[in-house]
């Protein structure tokens, strides 16, 4: 081809690259910033992972009176069911602490503790996070790979790597778990390494990453509940609410002697029921990097400065003996995640270990009833509250 | 046997006809640049793929 043929092509390609750019950044411009975020707008009970997963648009929803409360799939248990979850309580009423709910279903210590470090990074309220953990994190053989890799988030893992409180050895504890669970080396090493690839790549990742989450939080901010601003509301009466607790859960399970909300028991847990006895008498709750990663999220607690309430939340008692994992094996799995909590100074425990046999404590066999978020919300509170 | 003349080729005849409307040929090169990246670009920030599910916790 002759040379004037071939330059006019070249420059019509290069036209056309810095076409699709211009497309790109107006694409990109149409979407607003992470960080914009409607003061008048309570965005802390949205259960979300993009609202997780958002540093700079959760940072830019706190007050003082914010706290952080690390959790999975209870966050998604809904006030219609439940009138006693945190958004109806706290969100409804202004009692001077408005807990930001980060977390959905599958997002365990590990997530966690990368999450906290992110945050940590950029400003904790109060100094404190509530973390709420169970049994069901610690079956054995640990969180699955394949589940992890949808949950992991480049944007929280890069925040993790830049906070500089955090020891190396921790990092390295991360950084080796996330490649053992199959994360890209590529992501992991655009976070922390320090080669021209890898500022090329992080800047790559983080661009991509930053628009998927501003497309995401377009969603979020619809779901916002209007931000409750009453100081007459004073402190908020537990024993009354416990009491209201217990009539809504009695009202909600009038169909079975298991203590769960109706429609749960008809339409999962009676079905269920034929292939349950017996059913899982192997598991151990023993078998699983599952408390390392806990006490890896305590070690970020600690390094940041940071005061900790570990909510350790029960299963269901009788339906738990009926699967074959016994109260010893339950008990066995407490006493793990109270030890390790133990080892830290800046580790307060809120055990309900112990309310696995009461009625109403939870409204399906893993998730707070109208009881148990009562409880937890008397802890969190008091909690928050102190010094 | 008389030789015949030989018969161009798809890509001679392409070649030349592109050459002889250069002006078309450039058009397209950069139409096809610009769709292509951001039809890659869409794929990648919009499709999902690759993303998590709206997972539903598996009690049991």
């Amino acid at each position: 081809m002759d040379t004037r043929l071939l330059h006019t092509r070249l420059i019509a390609l290069v036209i056309g690259v810095v076409v699709a750019a211009c497309a790109i950044v107006g694409v990109a411009l149409a979407y607003p910033q992470q960080a914009e975020s409607d003061p008048a707008t309570d965005y802390g009970y949205v259960y979300s992972g993009v609202k997780s997963a958002s540093v700079p648009f959760v940072e830019a929803s706190m007050t003082d009176e914010s706290l952080l409360m690390f959790g999975s799939s209870e966050f998604s248990t809904p006030a219609s069911i439940v009138p006693q979850v945190p958004a109806a309580v706290f969100g409804g009423n202004d009692y001077g602490l408005r807990p930001m709910l980060i977390g959905e279903a599958y997002d365990q210590s590990l997530w966690h503790a990368i999450a906290l470090g992110a945050y940590a990074q950029a400003g904790v309220p109060r100094d404190k996070v509530v973390i709420i953990v169970g049994p069901g994190w610690f079956v054995d053989g640990g969180m699955d790979a394949e589940t992890f890799q949808t949950r992991f988030s480049y944007a929280l893992y890069a925040g993790f790597c830049a906070n500089g409180a955090i020891p190396d050895d921790v990092k390295a504890y991360v950084r080796d778990r996330l490649l053992s669970l199959g994360i890209d080396e590529t992501q992991v090493q655009a976070s922390a390494g320090s080669m021209p690839q890898d500022v090329l790549n992080a800047a790559v990742f983080g661009a991509i990453d930053d628009l998927k989450a501003r497309q995401g939080l377009a969603e979020v901010r619809s779901q916002g509940m209007p931000l409750v601003d009453d100081a007459a509301a004073g402190v908020p009466d537990f024993a009354a609410m416990r009491e209201q607790a217990i009539a809504d859960g009695e009202a909600m399970s009038t169909t079975n002697d298991w203590g769960v909300e109706d429609g749960f028991n008809t339409k999962r847990l009676e079905p269920a029921l034929a292939d349950a006895e017996g059913s899982r008498t192997d598991e151990t709750y023993s078998d699983t990097p599952e408390y390392d990663d806990l006490a890896c999220f305590l070690d970020i607690a600690d390094a940041c400065g940071i005061e900790v309430l570990v909510v350790i939340g029960p299963v269901m008692g009788p339906y738990y003996d009926l699967i074959g994992i016994t109260a010893d094996t339950r008990e066995g799995c407490y006493d793990r995640i109270r030890t390790l909590a133990a080892e830290y100074a800046n580790v307060q425990v809120a055990d309900f270990s112990d309310r696995e046999y009461e009625k109403h404590f939870l409204y399906d066999i893993v998730h707070f009833g109208t009881v148990g978020w009562t409880d937890v919300n008397e802890a969190v509170y008091a909690f928050a509250m102190q010094g | 046997m008389a030789l015949g003349k030989k018969k161009p080729t798809f890509k001679a005849k392409a070649s030349a006809w592109l050459a002889s409307h250069n002006a078309l040929a450039c058009a397209g090169v950069g139409a096809g640049v610009a769709v292509a990246l951001f039809g890659l670009f869409l794929f990648v920030v919009f499709s999902g793929f690759g993303s998590s599910a709206d997972f539903i916790y598996n009690q049991f």
